[in-house]
């Protein structure tokens, strides 16, 4: 494998952080040369991408006492 | 790999958000195996409107209006298609129901038979033994019949 892609918040807008699970894998060292591609992906989208499936909440939904 | 499309119909759905249900814990494991696996989920919205009213009747308000909100977010995220029965469909639905003479099958049986042509559904989940007349397996399996 010799290339990644990964999603993250920008806490600041002139660093971006490389997660350890794309450094490890790629065995990335100090040195190392790395091509940097940005895309900004619009907040609603990246909303939808990282939620988990919502039917999940499904299984855990609280019971009551019947009313009628 | 052929990606399996499900329909979930009304006492499927029923007897995932009552915990009273007869069939709740069958539905719960059934349902937590599809959401694993990469099955596409489909429903329409004739089912999830009986199933809300039945879920409010059965488990209360509060279990029906949860229920409504996590399908309402599935189906924004498409984690669940909902087909919508349009004029057309429920004419075509209409007419196959006045024509048969089969004394089991109801009016929202046949609004399922649109929605399963339409989507190419290739199992239901459901705990209505009438749908058995599509010619599609019917999940859960039950090991007992009553």
């Amino acid at each position: 494998m010799t290339s990644g892609s990964f999603i993250i918040e920008l806490k600041d807008s002139r660093n971006i952080s490389i997660p350890p699970e794309v450094t490890n894998h790629l065995q990335l060292q100090e040195g190392d040369k790395v091509e940097v591609v940005i895309k900004k992906i619009r907040s609603k989208r990246l909303d939808i991408k990282i939620s988990k499936n919502p039917l999940v909440k499904l299984l855990n939904l609280p019971g009551e006492p019947s009313e009628s | 790999m052929k990606i399996m499309t499900c329909f979930i119909d009304s006492s499927a759905w029923t007897a995932i958000a009552d915990k009273t249900d007869e069939n709740h814990k069958a539905a719960s494991e059934y349902f937590a195996k599809i959401l694993e696996s990469n099955s596409k989920l489909v429903t329409n919205n004739t089912a999830v409107d009986r199933a809300l009213v039945q879920i409010k009747n059965q488990a209360g308000h509060k279990t029906a209006q949860k229920f409504m909100a996590v399908l309402d977010e599935s189906i924004l995220t498409v984690n669940l298609r909902s087909d919508w029965l349009s004029r057309r469909l429920r004419r075509n639905a209409l007419n196959l129901y006045l024509k048969s003479t089969h004394p089991g099958l109801r009016l929202e049986h046949y609004y399922i038979f649109e929605t399963i042509k339409r989507k190419k559904v290739d199992i239901l989940f459901t705990f209505d033994k009438e749908l058995n007349f599509f010619g599609l397996p019917l999940m859960p399996q039950k090991t007992s019949e009553v």
